[in-house]
């Protein structure tokens, strides 16, 4: 009993401990209230170290302490700057705090991004590049930096390159009309879990590209409403590349290969890859010698649909030939079976 | 052509040759083309990874293809420059008797009064076979270079007529399907009287009574000949 008791009282020490320090801190408003509250860094800028309660109480943090998150802040004044603030002690999957019931963390772990940043990369972005560190609002907010209409921005922090381009493309102009029916950045490359198209687990992986369009190109809900096919994923699915692509071959075609990835565009915009007149060159990147002919007639065609025009046409002679045949053969044997039975019966009598 | 054991021979080896590579091609044409028009049922998905993957079924195909192509030009070589392969081709040629041969049977088969037609050396129904074969054939072997060639075609042909050569290459291959297995593997593996299989395809020869029976013009010329000759 009694070694029982010096256990328990040894376990209980760092824990009471704990909940003293915890209380103590809870003055960090009379250093980080003050607007001017600042320091100067080694390279002589000036680092405003002011956090705003306001802007605290308007995020989804609000009525979190600091030490909620700076919980390596033992006391105050504290001597060393504070390590940075690891997101992943409340949001995992079965948290008690009221976080998002998502494994979050575990999702980043496997980015490229996360990647990046093991490899040494310190440009690499943790939570606080894209969320943002006191002033976190959730993504439906239109001032959070996760929101649609900000993403292409927030990415376009690092992606420059990648952010022109998708601004001029139709999915980036549309973006910029205000529509929010248009894949952002986020759509298609997935949010924490951004992968590289080189993953076969990526939603941008060749064989997986034509199924990450179809969320939205095959969804007459949306697509629709813009009077754009939404038949266009069923058709690659029918044509060679879509089969051959659906058995695991990667060097054909699939939708970025034609229409582009970041700078896609409408096919009656003249620097569209898909242009009548821009045809040539892009099958040419797989057909040698591509010409003028790769343009005359529909590209998506379906053969059961009117609107493959001659195609259905010889399609539907061929389907109606062959269940005719199919009945004439049938009747065929029926009546050759017959004869034969009523030739034997015939024999028999006689 | 006749043999001392009361048989007739009606294909020779080289024939019968000609047919057995083309029913190799065939079927293997049959099943790895059919396998790519239905990849995305069950069976087809069985039947093309039975083949070795979406690429290997294209090998097995174009080297079916391959053996069509050879076999037909033989084919025509021997019927053009043959006496046996020439007299062949004027037997089967399409005449207006057969016509008249497939209104017949259709009345008899309908249980309609017509006198039984006195078939010669080929019946319509063999005729028509071959000369369809010839004709699938030859569509097959134009269309599938058009696909397999696939850039040099598309260089002289606009986009859709390389869709409608697609469409006319599958469905016919379907349709020559239908037509094998529900016409010419009752012919000559189920109908009574020759389940369960006609055997003139590996021994070349009829008896002289089912020569009689099916092919009673032929009959005449080669027998009865014979023995007004005894009888003198």
């Amino acid at each position: 009993m009694k070694f029982a008791r010096i256990a328990f009282a040894t376990a209980a020490i760092p824990i009471i401990l704990y909940s003293a320090a915890s209380a103590q801190v809870s003055g960090c408003d009379i250093c980080h209230a003050k607007s001017d509250f600042k320091r100067v860094l080694k390279s002589g800028r000036i680092q405003s170290l002011y956090v705003d309660q306001a802007m605290i109480d308007a995020s989804v943090h609000t009525g979190k302490q600091c030490i909620d998150c700076h919980v390596d802040i033992a006391e105050i004044p504290h001597t060393t700057k504070p390590q940075p603030v690891n997101c992943g002690q409340c949001h995992y999957e079965g948290n008690t705090v009221g976080a998002p019931q998502r494994n979050i963390k575990q999702e980043y772990d496997e980015s490229v991004h996360a990647q990046a940043l093991l490899g040494g990369n310190t440009e690499a972005p943790t939570c606080q590049e894209c969320h943002g560190s006191h002033q976190i609002l959730s993504h439906e907010d239109p001032a959070s930096r996760t929101a649609k209409m900000n993403i292409p921005r927030t990415c376009g922090k690092c992606h420059l390159e990648v952010f022109a381009q998708y601004q001029t493309s139709i999915h980036g102009v549309v973006l910029g009309k205000g529509n929010e029916d248009t894949p952002t950045c986020a759509d298609c490359h997935s949010e924490h879990g951004v992968r590289s198209h080189e993953d076969p687990q990526s939603p941008i992986y060749a064989t997986n590209v034509a199924q990450t369009c179809s969320h939205c190109h095959a969804a007459e809900g949306i697509v629709g409403k813009y009077g754009i096919s939404s038949g266009q994923v069923d058709t690659y699915d029918d044509s060679f590349h879509g089969v051959a692509m659906r058995f695991g071959m990667r060097t054909v075609a699939n939708c970025a290969s034609c229409h582009g990835i970041h700078d896609i565009r409408a096919d009656d915009d003249p620097a569209s890859s898909v242009h009548v007149d821009n045809i040539p060159e892009t099958c040419g990147k797989c057909h040698p010698g591509a010409n003028a002919n790769y343009a005359i007639g529909k590209i998506h065609i379906e053969a059961q649909n009117p609107d493959a025009g001659i195609v259905y046409f010889v399609a539907s002679f061929f389907k109606w030939l062959t269940i005719s045949t199919v009945c004439a053969l049938i009747l065929h044997i029926v009546l050759d079976l017959s004869r034969q039975i009523r030739n034997r019966r015939r024999d028999a009598n006689h | 052509m006749k043999d001392p054991g009361g048989k007739v021979l009606r294909f020779t080896l080289n024939e019968r040759f000609q047919h057995l590579a083309l029913m190799i091609c065939v079927v293997l044409l049959v099943i790895t083309g059919l396998s790519l028009r239905f990849a995305d049922t069950w069976l087809g998905r069985a039947v093309i990874s039975l083949e070795g993957g979406i690429e290997a079924r294209g090998v097995l195909h174009r080297l079916g293809a391959i053996g069509l192509i050879l076999l037909s030009a033989y084919h025509f070589l021997y019927v053009v420059f043959t006496e046996r392969g020439h007299n062949q081709l004027m037997a089967i040629r399409p005449a207006g008797r057969d016509f008249r041969d497939l209104l017949a049977t259709m009345k008899i088969n309908l249980g309609m009064n017509s006198a039984v037609p006195r078939f010669d050396r080929f019946d319509f129904r063999q005729k028509f076979q071959y000369w369809a074969v010839g004709l699938g054939v030859f569509s097959m072997v134009f269309t599938g270079l058009v696909l397999w060639f696939e850039s040099p075609s598309m260089a002289v042909l606009p986009k859709w007529v390389f869709d409608l050569t697609q469409v006319i290459h599958s469905s016919e291959g379907l349709l020559i399907f239908v037509v094998l297995f529900l016409w010419h593997i009752y012919d000559a593996h189920l109908r009574p009287g020759v389940f369960p299989m006609d055997h003139t395809w590996l021994t070349g020869r009829l008896t002289k009574e089912e020569l009689h029976e099916r092919h009673p013009r032929e009959y005449e010329r080669l027998f009865d000949a014979e023995e007004e000759e005894v009888e003198k």
